[in-house]
C-alpha cells in the first residue's frame, strides 16, 4: 500500500537526567548543564510510524525545527528505524510561536507528498498545539491524543482517541491527515547498534527559510503573537503544611493526621 | 569515555540504549530471576536483537564495526546500571577471536549467530594451578581427521546455557610454554563433555540459600573433557598459533572488566553518597561526619585514577599499539580498576551499615562479581608479577 | 476589548465543570465584559444545557446541527469559525475536546492561541498577560498574548473557581442557521468504554497512589503493604500504567479514573494536571516526594520531602505496631 509518513519531532531537556531550574533573572531556565533527548511523545509517534511502514510499506521521515544540536534526535530516531531525516534551521526561525513552527513545517510538507503526518500529543511546554495548527493550515483532518491506528484502505484510517474516564473515542479519518500521538500507544523499540552504525555516516539535509519558501512575516519573533516573558517558580499551595523532622517524627505526625482525617480503618 | 558531556552522537545513542534496557531489565528483574534461578531470557533476547554483542565486530562480518571507545562507553554504562555480565564480556571476546583468527567459513557460520544472541562460552585458561595463562592440561591430540580433547577447564562461564564453546587446548609441547596452543570451537554437547556446575556461594547472614553467582545470572562451570572427538574444521586459525591468541583474548577481557569495574564502583559509591545524605542518626545526616566523608572521597579518587588507566588501555587497544604494550596497559587497568572497585564496595557497604545486607539495597548482590574481578582472568598479584618482569625488567620468578 | 465567548462542553444534558469556571476566567480578562456562552450539539440535551447556562450567562448562542450531535471537534471548529466574530476571544476548557479543537480553531479564525492557561494578569492595550506552566508544572511562565485580532484560549480545568451565582437571567439565541456546511474529514464511530474489572477505585475512601517515584516494579509491593495497613486501595498515575506495572483500572487522571476519596496519599507523584484532574471532591491530600518543587505540593494539604521507598515501610510498620 505504501505510506509516506512524516513525523515532527522535538529535542527537549531530559528531565530524568537534569533538573529544571529558573535562572537568576527569570529570563529562561538554566540550560548550561542540560542534557537533551527526544520528546517522549514524539518517540512513540516514530515507533508507530515505523510499525505502520513495516506492515504496509513506504517510508518514515523525521523532521525537526531547531539548531545543529537537534540533529542528534533525528539520528536517534533514524537509528530506531526512520528512513530519512530533515533539519529545518534558520536564524529567521528564532522566537517563533506555535503558529510560526506550524508554518515552517507546512512549507516542508508541501515540498513532498505525505500520506500521514504525526506529532507527539505534547512536549515540554505542555502546549500540544503544533499538530492541530499544522492540520488547519494544510486543511487536513486532525485527531489528537491518538492511542490506536488501523489502516482501513489507502484513503482512510480508523483511529482511537483517548478521552476522559479511560474511554476511547473511535473515529474514521480521511488521508492525508495529521495525528497527535499519546504515550502508551505502543512499546518503542530499542536503538540497535547496527542502526547507530548505519546512521552515523548519513548526511542529514538542512533546509532554511529560502529553501522552504517561507516568508519572514510568518515566522520568527516578529510574527509571533504569543511570547513568553519570563519563567518563575510557582508558589507552594498556601494551605500546604510541610512536615519536618527526622523520619520517626514525620511518621508519628502522619499517623496523627491520618487518624484525624479519617484515613485509618 | 566516562564524561558523558563529551560523548559523540554515537556514544550518546549507545548510552541511550543502555538506559532504555535498564528500564525493562531493571534491578528487580534480575533479583527475581536470581531468586527463582531463572535464565534472563529477555536480557539476552534484547542483546541479540539490538546487536550489541557485535559492537566491535567489523561490519563485513555482521557486526557494527565500532571500536574500543564505543565498547568502553557501552560496558561502563552497562555496569553502572548493573547490567554487565561476565557472559556478555566473553561473548564479545569470542567474536573477536573468530574475527581475528577464524576461517571465512567459520566467521560466516558462527559470528552472525553469536551476535544474534546464541550463547558461546569461552574456555581458555585453566586456573587450577599457578594462574599462568598458558598452563593447560587440556590436550588436543590429532588423529587423522579429528582432534581428541582430554582434560579439565575450570571457571567456564555459562557452559550449560551455551551451545557453542571456544576451547584453547595444547596441541604441542608440554608444561607452561607459550607455544603449542590451538583454539577450537565446539557445537552443542559433544560426546564426552561432562559439566559440573560450580556455584560459588557467598553466604550472607540474611540469605540461607546459595546465590546465583552473579546478579546478572552468570554461573560458572567446570568442564571435563574425556576423549572428546572433534573434526579438524573445528580448529580456529593455525595449529600451534601459540599463547599469543590466549593473551589477546585475556587482554580484551581485562579491558572490559576494568571498564565494568569502574562502572560498578561508580554505581555503589553513588548509592552510598545518596544514603549518607539522607540517613540521620544523631541529628545530622551521617554524610556530614568526616569519618564517613573521607573513605567515600578516597574511594572515589581511586576510581577516578583507575579511569585514567582504563582510558589509556582502551586507546592502546583501539589504536592497535604494540601488543606487548596493550598487555601491560590492560593489566594495569584491570589491576587498578578492580582494586578501586573493591575498595568502593567495601566503603559503600560500611556507609550503608545494616542496610547493606539487604538484597533490595542492590549492593550485596554484586559482591561476587566484584570479588571475582580481582581474580579472573588473571589474579591481580599475577599482574603485578608480570609487570615486574615485563615492565620493570626484574628477574623472572622472584621469590615471594 | 473584543467580545468574549465561553465554549461550553456538555454530556447527557449536563454541562461540564468548566462551564461555570470560564465565567471567572473571563472576568479576570475583563471584569466589565459580559461573556457569551457558545454551545454546540443537537436536540433535547442541547436545549437543556442552553437553558441551564442561561441562568449563568447573559447570552447563550445555541448551535444545533445533526453533525454536532456527538462533539466532533472537526465539525465544531467549522461551525465556530463560521459563526464567531473573527476578533472574538474564545475561552475553552482544556479537556480532550479543547485540545482537539483549540489549535486548529485559532488558525481558522486567524487568532492568537494560548493553551492550558492557569491565570490572567490583565490587559495592556491589545496585549493580554497570562500565566501558564511548563515542564509538567515545575515552572510557571508569564506569556504576553496579542489579542488585537482575537484569541483562542484554553483554560486549565479547576484553575478558576466556578461562578455558581446563577443570576444572569440570560437569553438563548439560536445561531444554528449560520453553521454552514459541516461535512468534515473525520467521522465519529463509537465510544469504547473503559474496562470494568473487579477493582473500582472510584468508590474508595482512602487511596495510596504511586507515581514515578516508586522507581521499580518491585517497590510497588511496599506501597501495597502501606495500603493494606491503612485498609486503603492502591492506585497510581499514568507512567505506572504505561510501564505496565499496574492495571489501567488503577490509573487516576483525566485519561483514567476519577476518584473522590476522603484521604489521598500521593506517593512519589509529581502532580501533573492530568493526574490531578482525576481527583475530585477536595479530599485531604498528603503528598510525599523527593523533589521539593514537585507541583503536587501546590495542591496538597500536607507535604513531606522524602524518599517514599524509605518512608513508606516505616509508616507501615508504625501503623502495624500502633494497631493493637
Amino acid at each position: 500500500m505504501n505510506m509516506e509518513i512524516l513525523v515532527c519531532v522535538k529535542s527537549v531537556p531530559d528531565t530524568e537526567e537534569s533538573e529544571i531550574e529558573v535562572n537568576a533573572d527569570g529570563s529562561d531556565i538554566k540550560r548550561d548543564d542540560l542534557v537533551y533527548t527526544i520528546n517522549e511523545w514524539d518517540n512513540y509517534a516514530v515507533e508507530e510510524a515505523v510499525e505502520l511502514v513495516d506492515e504496509h510499506g513506504g517510508s518514515v521521515t523525521v523532521v525537526t525545527v531547531g539548531d545543529d544540536q537537534c540533529e542528534e534526535v533525528l539520528r536517534r530516531e533514524m537509528a530506531m528505524g526512520a528512513n530519512h531525516g530533515l533539519l529545518l534551521m534558520d536564524d529567521a526561525f528564532e522566537g517563533s510561536d506555535g503558529k510560526g513552527i506550524a508554518n515552517i513545517l507546512k512549507a516542508a510538507v508541501e515540498k513532498e507528498s505525505y500520506d500521514l503526518i504525526m506529532t507527539g500529543a505534547q512536549s515540554d511546554t505542555g502546549a500540544g498545539q503544533v499538530g492541530g495548527m499544522l492540520a488547519a493550515l494544510l486543511d487536513y483532518p486532525y485527531a489528537s491524543l491518538v492511542n490506536s491506528i488501523e489502516v482501513m484502505d489507502e484513503k482512510k484510517l480508523k483511529v482511537g482517541r483517548e478521552i476522559e474516564g479511560g474511554n476511547q473515542e473511535m473515529n474514521e479519518i480521511d488521508l492525508p491527515c495529521v495525528l497527535s500521538i499519546q504515550t502508551g500507544i505502543n512499546e518503542p523499540r530499542y536503538v540497535t547498534i547496527r542502526g547507530i552504525r548505519k546512521v552515523s555516516s548519513v548526511e542529514i539535509p538542512t533546509l532554511g527559510a529560502s529553501d522552504l519558501g517561507v516568508s519572514g512575516d510568518s515566522v520568527g519573533t516578529g510574527a509571533a503573537r504569543v511570547k513568553r516573558i519570563d519563567y518563575f517558580l510557582p508558589e507552594l499551595g498556601k494551605g500546604t503544611e510541610m512536615l519536618g523532622g527526622d523520619t520517626e517524627e514525620i511518621v508519628e505526625k502522619l499517623i496523627g493526621i491520618l487518624e484525624a482525617k479519617g484515613g485509618l480503618k | 569515555m566516562f564524561d558523558k558531556s563529551k560523548y559523540s552522537v554515537n556514544q550518546k545513542l549507545i548510552k541511550d540504549f543502555v538506559k532504555q534496557l535498564s528500564k525493562s531489565c531493571d534491578y528487580s528483574y534480575f533479583l527475581e530471576n536470581m531468586k527463582n534461578e531463572q535464565f534472563s531470557t529477555e536480557y539476552w533476547a534484547t542483546m541479540g536483537e539490538a546487536g550489541y554483542i557485535g559492537i566491535i565486530t567489523p561490519e563485513e562480518c555482521g557486526g557494527a564495526g565500532f571500536r574500543g571507545e564505543e565498547l568502553a562507553v557501552f560496558m561502563y554504562h552497562m555496569a553502572r546500571s548493573t547490567l554487565a555480565s561476565y557472559q556478555l564480556m566473553t561473548q564479545i571476546v569470542c567474536c573477536e577471536l573468530l574475527t581475528k583468527f577464524g576461517t571465512e567459513k567459520q566467521k560466516k557460520k558462527f559470528l552472525p549467530e553469536i551476535i544474534d544472541g546464541k550463547l558461546c562460552s569461552l574456555a581458555t585458561s585453566d586456573l587450577h594451578e599457578g594462574m599462568n595463562l598458558f598452563e593447560m592440561n587440556v590436550t588436543a591430540a590429532k588423529e587423522g581427521k579429528t582432534y581428541t580433547l582430554n582434560g579439565t577447564k575450570s571457571y567456564v562461564f555459562g557452559a550449560k546455557e551455551s551451545d557453542r564453546l571456544i576451547v584453547a587446548a595444547r596441541t604441542a609441547n608440554k608444561d607452561c610454554e607459550k607455544e603449542g596452543i590451538s583454539l577450537f570451537i565446539l557445537i552443542g554437547e559433544a560426546d564426552g563433555i561432562e559439566l559440573t556446575p560450580k556455584e560459588i556461594n557467598i553466604r550472607t547472614t540474611v540469605t540461607l540459600e546459595p546465590e546465583f553467582m552473579t546478579i546478572t545470572g552468570d554461573r560458572v562451570y567446570e568442564l571435563r573433557f574425556t576423549n572428546v572427538e572433534i573434526p579438524l574444521e573445528s580448529r580456529i586459525g593455525e595449529e600451534n598459533m601459540g599463547g599469543q591468541v590466549v593473551q589477546e583474548a585475556a587482554d580484551l577481557l581485562m579491558i572490559m572488566m576494568a571498564t565494568a569495574a569502574v562502572g560498578w564502583g561508580d554505581y555503589v559509591l553513588e548509592k552510598a553518597v545518596e544514603h549518607a545524605k539522607k540517613r540521620v542518626i544523631f541529628e545530622e545526616p551521617i554524610g556530614s561526619y568526616q569519618a564517613v566523608q573521607h573513605p567515600l572521597a578516597r574511594a572515589k579518587t581511586e576510581l577516578e585514577l583507575a579511569k585514567l588507566a582504563v582510558g589509556r588501555a582502551v586507546m592502546a587497544y583501539q589504536s592497535e599499539e604494540d601488543k606487548e604494550d596493550i598487555s601491560i596497559y590492560a593489566g594495569i587497568a584491570k589491576y587498578s580498576a578492580t582494586e578501586a572497585s573493591y575498595t568502593a564496595f567495601d566503603v559503600s557497604m560500611q556507609t550503608h551499615g545494616g542496610y547493606s545486607a539487604d538484597r533490595e539495597t542492590g549492593i550485596i548482590t554484586l559482591w561476587p562479581m566484584v570479588l571475582l574481578s580481582r581474580i579472573i582472568p588473571l589474579n591481580n598479584d599475577v599482574i603485578l608479577e608480570k609487570y615486574a618482569e615485563a615492565g620493570l625488567g626484574l628477574a623472572e620468578g622472584a621469590i615471594s | 476589548m473584543s467580545r468574549l465567548f465561553a465554549y461550553i462542553s456538555h454530556k447527557g444534558g449536563l454541562a461540564d465543570d468548566t462551564a461555570l469556571e470560564l465565567i471567572h476566567a473571563a472576568r479576570k480578562i475583563d471584569a466589565a465584559a459580559s461573556v457569551t456562552a457558545v454551545i454546540t450539539g443537537s436536540g433535547a440535551d442541547l436545549d437543556t444545557v442552553c437553558t441551564e447556562m442561561a441562568a449563568s450567562y447573559r447570552e447563550v448562542w445555541k448551535i444545533d446541527h445533526q453533525a454536532l450531535a456527538y462533539p466532533n471537534a472537526e465539525a465544531i471548529r467549522k461551525a465556530l469559525a463560521n459563526i464567531l466574530p473573527a476578533d472574538g476571544i474564545v475561552l475553552i476548557g482544556n479537556d480532550t475536546l479543547g485540545m482537539d479543537l483549540g489549535p486548529g480553531l485559532s488558525i481558522k479564525m486567524d487568532s492568537s492561541f494560548a493553551v492550558d492557561v492557569v491565570d490572567f494578569e490583565g490587559t495592556d492595550g491589545s496585549t493580554l498577560r497570562l500565566v501558564r506552566q511548563e515542564y509538567a508544572g515545575q515552572v510557571s511562565t508569564h506569556v504576553d498574548c496579542d489579542i488585537s485580532a482575537g484569541a483562542v484560549i484554553t483554560v486549565r480545568p479547576g484553575a478558576f473557581r466556578p461562578d455558581e451565582s446563577r443570576v444572569a437571567d440570560g437569553r438563548v439565541v439560536d445561531k444554528s442557521g449560520d453553521a454552514g456546511d459541516l461535512r468534515v474529514g473525520r467521522r465519529f464511530l463509537e465510544i469504547v468504554e473503559a474496562e470494568v474489572g473487579d477493582i473500582d477505585i472510584t468508590r474508595s475512601e482512602v487511596l495510596v497512589s504511586v507515581g514515578r517515584g516508586i522507581g521499580d516494579k518491585e517497590n510497588i509491593e511496599i506501597a501495597k503493604e502501606l495500603a493494606d495497613a491503612l485498609g486503603a486501595d492502591l492506585c497510581c498515575s499514568r507512567p505506572i500504567v504505561d510501564a505496565k506495572w499496574l492495571e489501567k483500572l488503577r490509573q487516576v487522571g483525566s485519561s483514567g479514573r476519577t476518584v473522590k476519596p476522603k484521604v489521598y496519599m500521593a506517593m512519589g507523584i509529581s502532580g501533573s494536571f492530568q493526574h490531578l484532574m482525576g481527583i475530585k471532591g477536595s479530599p485531604f491530600i498528603i503528598a510525599v516526594n523527593k523533589n521539593p518543587r514537585a507541583p503536587v505540593f501546590q495542591v496538597a494539604q500536607v507535604g513531606v520531602v522524602a524518599d517514599i521507598i524509605e518512608l513508606m515501610p516505616k509508616l507501615t510498620e508504625a501503623l502495624r505496631r500502633g494497631s493493637r
